[in-house]
């Protein structure tokens, strides 16, 4: 409401109301205004004029583009340029057109490049592009087409090229396709395929040109594809057959995909690599390498074309249309920012072997936005998953061409070239890949005790952590080498116990899911046994801890003892004692710190003691608290960036703290702040995804951030785009599940993530339901192969609940019997961990389900049993001393649920008590469970 | 008194309890504004090196630590106030990015019409002008340009000031007179007079009017 002042200008009140409802989306008119308002229509009419001008301009600033216009292409009927006959046209592409020319002075034919003047946007880049020629025109080599020389005439500037007799990949690609789809005959190899297609577009060609009037017939499926049916001094005979026995090709074998398939692909690779390489000794870039601009000639030789010439066009052809496209899907992700290098065009080659090794484009999109987006923020699916038939080698030698990182590639085209020639060659390549068994192997290798003691740690465990604690005491008492004994017993502790948690049960369904969308952080669910080897371990280190104050050799190696005991206290539940360990944690680095020293090596651990501290906070609701110590832990990682920019585990952890920070300002209430940390942390996952592909902590986390992003945009407009995310996601975990069969971990994850998702209330009942099928399939296996591990059971019993609840829409008896089994594997878990608290809200959810489908099918009796147990145990939930306003929230929802129940029943007394406490509880807790 | 300004009260009463859950809720309700202060605030070399959401985040961090004197001043509006926790992060970036290394008093920022240089100016004017008019009247609109960038230069620095806050920001008018230390009557004359200046410079050009 408007105050009026008397002291106020009248107009000026009016102006602030009428900005008020234009904010908030109603349309006021000036006349309106002008209408309700006579007595001021003047100074209505003279100022509110400029106040809307004032507000538009608000917009104007926000958000204003400026629109190019696309360089359009028309050149004149051509007749002569210079010294150059024109026969006809053979190509044309957003840019410039090639015609077929004839040279009258030598009487031999040539390819002329004609560019309108249009093409170039100012002078500079035409003297960029008359410099480039002539150096592209000292170029001589076998695979790189050579440039005759350069000319203009009437504003058309144009080059002259050798005429090829040949097919642009693009076309061979285009050809493999329709063979791969038509299974042609068996003998068929690269060669001969692309034979046939020479042979076809000659018969083709040849109608184009005695059809004068359409001479770009050819020319619509690729933008320069040069065919032509005669090259001169060339014998016009065309037979396949003669030519194989001619050829000095290798002997064919009979499967599509044969070794001399893949011999033939890599030789392919190899003349375009060398071709290269030679051009950046001469310090020339390519900078537009794509399967359009290589040219197959009949002689098994292929040719690079429009060297250099991408230079100074570049930038202007992103901002239009047509086959900026095809340029953009070729472009190395630097490119994008601007620095290219030779490294630029290995990506480049790289992507058209992907193409031309899997017939998919690696990056896939119509639009601009689309293709830039992929380029720089997606990895191409391995080689293998889409054909097995790709030599594994082969698959090395691509992918390592096109890491997005320059660092990670091939240093030089050479370095491919050879590694080609040795696949050929049947020798074994230079690019390695790294699996997670070689990679133990040599860790084994280099720290031969540390190895054997982990391992004997886990094989027994709780003698091993007794001797582990018995070196330590005997350590301290030898002060002598106290030092580095205590830290080899911290190792050993430490390995002790990442061998101990592949044992533990994490489960992140935590049992807040209803109010949050968002909730990445595991909550472990810890067995009474497990949980008393912890508590020796937690003794361990807090003893570790309080013994070496003030030593300040062993400094980090407290701090580290802290973490760990404030990990271990977190996943027993008691978040107040985490969080009094991961304090003294950040105490311990923080009093290590120099105040002026910049590359501080202790960065990422004070990180990742304040993100950890964070996390305790954020279990104990004191989510401000919890933001400030990742605003913390979120400067210090942006400073380390910035002298350490290349740091993977600062750029990790920065993702771990994004994601920390969307899951807490998801309960701050701040939801535009919690998809963009979650965006964030994707974006830097990604990468280091890319970075390491192996690295399974990364891909495990980039699939949990992909698949908390999901529940964001699962629904509205970006639904297509939230499929998208969760296929990754899937994808990421299927690999992991693939790769290490024997971790069953990844497929619990994957099977959770399934079922978090169907329950999600995001997205339609189809693909919801089908999610819960997956996560049921997932369940089901890992509970045959591994029928002790509680977690897995847990897991089934979640799915098959949810399962049920949304197939009670197909059939209602089924679901019946579906609850009832996902309740039997909750009651197992209860009766064999007792000392389990989450079981047993896990259970009351499952029964309070289970009560739903009861009220449904008109068993009242049983849906009131049901929620008996399910108040029954959620109060033992509560009662456990946990802190969770969730679980007390759930319970008076429960008590309600069982209230109705019972007064449907008759028992009126009953129902009110129960109602009576549930209002208590609510009361108890209100504003926080509104908060 | 509409919907959201009852709930912005209660939200302010549950602050000035103590629920500092409350602060959250009523930053979400002004952080757009306060995101649109900032972008029309910073200086545009910084623009490329900071996000403003960093900036805001720092900035709600801020306002925890000091909820306290807010709470005990009981005269002072929210959104005042946090504009002014935000204005000091801003200063502080301006500080370490841009006078790093030379620590001149002289370099001291300004808070009060530290955005309207010459080229503000004329970045205004363009666009007041250049949005609306079609693309055949260039010479006039260059004309036209001119002039208003004459009007926006010759006005008081508070006018200008004022017309500012009241778009940009989206400040109400006893916002406004909070936040530059004048009477609310001495702020809404002052945007009215900014106006007609504005008119003035502009008339006859019906284009730029047109709804």
């Amino acid at each position: 409401m408007i105050h009026a002042s008397d002291q106020r200008a009248p107009v000026e009140v009016l102006c602030e109301e009428y900005l008020l409802k234009s904010r908030r989306g109603e349309a006021p008119t000036v006349d309106d205004y002008v209408a309700s308002h006579p007595h001021l229509k003047e100074e209505i009419l003279a100022v509110f004029p400029a106040m809307l001008a004032m507000e538009r301009l608000k917009v104007d600033r926000s958000g204003h583009h400026h629109s190019r216009r696309p360089v359009r292409l028309h050149i004149d009927r051509l007749e002569q340029l210079g010294d150059y006959k024109i026969l006809r046209e053979i190509g044309s592409g957003g840019m410039a057109i090639v015609y077929e020319a004839e040279q009258q002075s030598l009487h031999r034919k040539v390819a002329v490049k004609v560019f309108p003047e249009q093409a170039f946007g100012d002078s500079k880049q035409l003297r960029r592009f008359q410099r480039e020629a002539l150096t592209v025109g000292r170029l001589h080599h076998t695979n790189i087409v050579p440039v005759f020389g350069t000319g203009v005439q009437d504003g058309l500037h144009y080059y002259v090229m050798q005429l090829l007799d040949g097919i642009s990949l693009d076309n061979v690609i285009d050809e493999l396709k329709l063979h791969s789809l038509q299974q042609a005959s068996p003998q068929d190899t690269l060669q001969l395929i692309v034979e046939r297609r020479m042979q076809k577009d000659a018969s083709h060609s040849l109608q184009s040109t005695s059809a004068q009037s359409e001479p770009s017939v050819t020319t619509a499926l690729s933008s320069l594809q040069w065919t032509h049916r005669s090259k001169p001094m060339e014998e016009p005979d065309n037979q396949p057959a003669d030519r194989q026995t001619k050829d000095s090709s290798p002997p064919l074998l009979s499967i599509p995909h044969s070794k001399g398939f893949w011999r033939q692909f890599a030789d392919l690779g190899r003349q375009i690599a060398s071709g290269l390489q030679y051009a950046h000794d001469q310090g020339v870039l390519h900078r537009d390498i794509k399967p359009s601009n290589l040219v197959i000639d009949k002689n098994w030789r292929v040719w690079i074309t429009d060297f250099g010439l991408a230079i100074g066009l570049a930038q202007d052809r992103l901002s239009q249309t047509g086959d900026i496209i095809g340029t953009l899907r070729y472009m190395a992700p630097e490119q994008f920012q601007g620095t290219v290098d030779v490294r630029s065009d290995i990506y480049s080659l790289g992507l058209t072997l992907y193409e031309l090794m899997t017939l998919r484009p690696a990056f896939d999109g119509f639009t601009r936005a689309e293709l830039t987006k992929c380029v720089l923020a997606s990895t191409p699916v391995a080689p293998r998953s889409i054909c097995r038939d790709i030599p594994s080698d082969l698959e090395t030698i691509v992918l390592k061409a096109i890491s997005r990182d320059p660092a990670s590639r091939y240093q030089s085209a050479q370095e491919l070239a050879d590694d080609l020639q040795r696949f050929s060659a049947g020798k074994p390549i230079r690019a390695r890949r790294v699996g997670p068994a070689e990679r133990l192997a040599r860790w084994s290798l280099r720290n031969p005790t540390i190895a054997t003691m982990a391992l004997a740690l886990v094989v027994c465990a709780v003698v091993s952590l007794l001797t582990v604690t018995y070196n330590w005491q005997l350590a301290v008492r030898e002060q002598k080498r106290a030092e580095v004994n205590l830290a080899l017993a911290l190792e050993s502790m430490n390995q002790f116990l990442v061998n101990f948690e592949a044992d533990w049960m994490a489960h992140p369904l935590a049992p807040d899911t209803d109010e949050s969308v968002v909730d990445s952080s595991l909550r472990f669910v810890v067995s009474a046994h497990s949980a008393a080897v912890l508590e020796e371990a937690l003794h361990f280190y807090d003893q570790f801890a309080k013994q070496n104050v003030g030593d300040p050799k062993l400094i980090r190696d407290r701090a580290k003892a802290y973490l760990r005991a404030g990990d271990i206290h977190e996943r027993l539940g008691q978040f107040d004692q985490a969080e009094v360990k991961f304090e003294n944690c950040v105490e311990t680095l923080e009093a290590f710190v120099q105040p002026d020293s910049s590359a501080d090596e202790s960065a990422i651990e004070r990180a990742v003691a304040h993100n950890r501290l964070a996390m305790a906070m954020f279990e104990q609701y004191k989510y401000d608290d919890a933001m400030h110590e990742l605003v913390v832990a979120r400067n210090i990682l942006q400073a380390y960036l910035t002298q350490h920019e290349q740091s993977r585990e600062g750029r990790y952890e920065l993702a771990i703290t994004n994601s920390n920070m969307g899951d807490v300002s998801w309960r701050l209430r701040m939801g535009d702040d919690s998809i963009r940390q979650h965006q964030r942390a994707i974006f830097l996952l990604e990468q280091l995804v890319d970075i390491d592909p192996k690295n399974a902590m990364y891909r495990l986390s980039l699939a949990r951030s992909y698949r908390d992003y999901f529940l964001f945009i699962a629904h509205g407009r970006k639904r297509e785009y939230a499929r998208e995310i969760l296929d990754s996601a899937e994808r990421l975990l299927n690999e992991l599940v693939e790769e290490f069969p024997t971790v069953p971990d990844y497929r619990c994850e994957m099977s959770e993530m399934l079922t978090k998702m169907a329950a999600s209330n995001r997205g339609d009942f189809e693909s919801r339901y089908e999610l819960s099928v997956r996560a049921v399939d997932f369940a089901e296996k890992l509970v045959q192969d591994y029928a002790s591990i509680p977690r897995y059971r847990s897991a089934l019993a979640e799915a098959l609940s949810v399962h049920a609840q949304l197939g009670e829409r197909i059939s209602l008896e089924s679901a019946k019997l579906i609850h009832a089994r996902s309740v039997n594997y909750y009651e197992s878990l209860q009766r064999q961990f007792p000392a389990v608290a989450d079981y047993w809200t896990f259970s009351a959810r499952a029964r309070s389900r289970q009560a739903d489908c009861f009220e449904q099918l008109h068993e009242p009796l049983a849906a009131r049993n049901a929620m008996l147990q399910a108040v029954e145990n959620q109060q033992k939930y509560v009662d456990s001393g946990r802190i969770s306003l969730f679980g007390k929230r759930d319970l008076a929802q429960y008590m309600r649920k069982q209230s109705n129940y019972e007064a449907e029943l008759g028992n009126a007394g009953k129902s009110e008590s129960l109602k009576n406490a549930a209002d208590k509880i609510w009361r108890e807790n209100r504003h926080r469970f509104r908060y | 008194m509409t919907h959201d300004e009852t709930r912005e009260d209660l939200l302010l009463a549950r602050l000035m309890e103590g629920d500092q859950a409350a602060l959250a809720q009523l930053y979400s309700v002004h952080r757009d504004r306060l995101k649109q202060m900032l972008s029309h605030r910073i200086d545009r070399r910084l623009r490329q090196r900071v996000d403003l959401s960093d900036v805001l985040q720092d900035v709600y961090i801020d306002a925890l630590k000091r909820l306290r004197h807010f709470t005990s001043m009981q005269e002072q509006s929210f959104y005042v106030w946090l504009r002014q926790i935000a204005m000091q992060r801003l200063i502080d970036l301006h500080r370490r990015h841009l006078l790093a290394g030379k620590r001149a008093a002289s370099a001291e920022l300004p808070l009060v019409g530290n955005n309207f240089n010459a080229s503000a100016s004329h970045d205004w004017a363009v666009q007041l002008v250049g949005s609306q008019v079609s693309a055949s009247k260039v010479v006039v609109q260059q004309e036209l340009i001119a002039r208003v960038e004459n009007v926006l230069d010759r006005m008081d620095v508070v006018d200008r000031e004022v017309l500012a806050l009241r778009h940009f920001e989206e400040m109400s008018n006893s916002e406004i007179a909070e936040a530059l230390g004048l009477s609310p009557a001495a702020a809404s004359n002052r945007y009215v007079r900014a106006l007609s200046r504005l008119r003035e410079a502009l008339a006859g050009e019906s284009d730029l009017f047109a709804e």
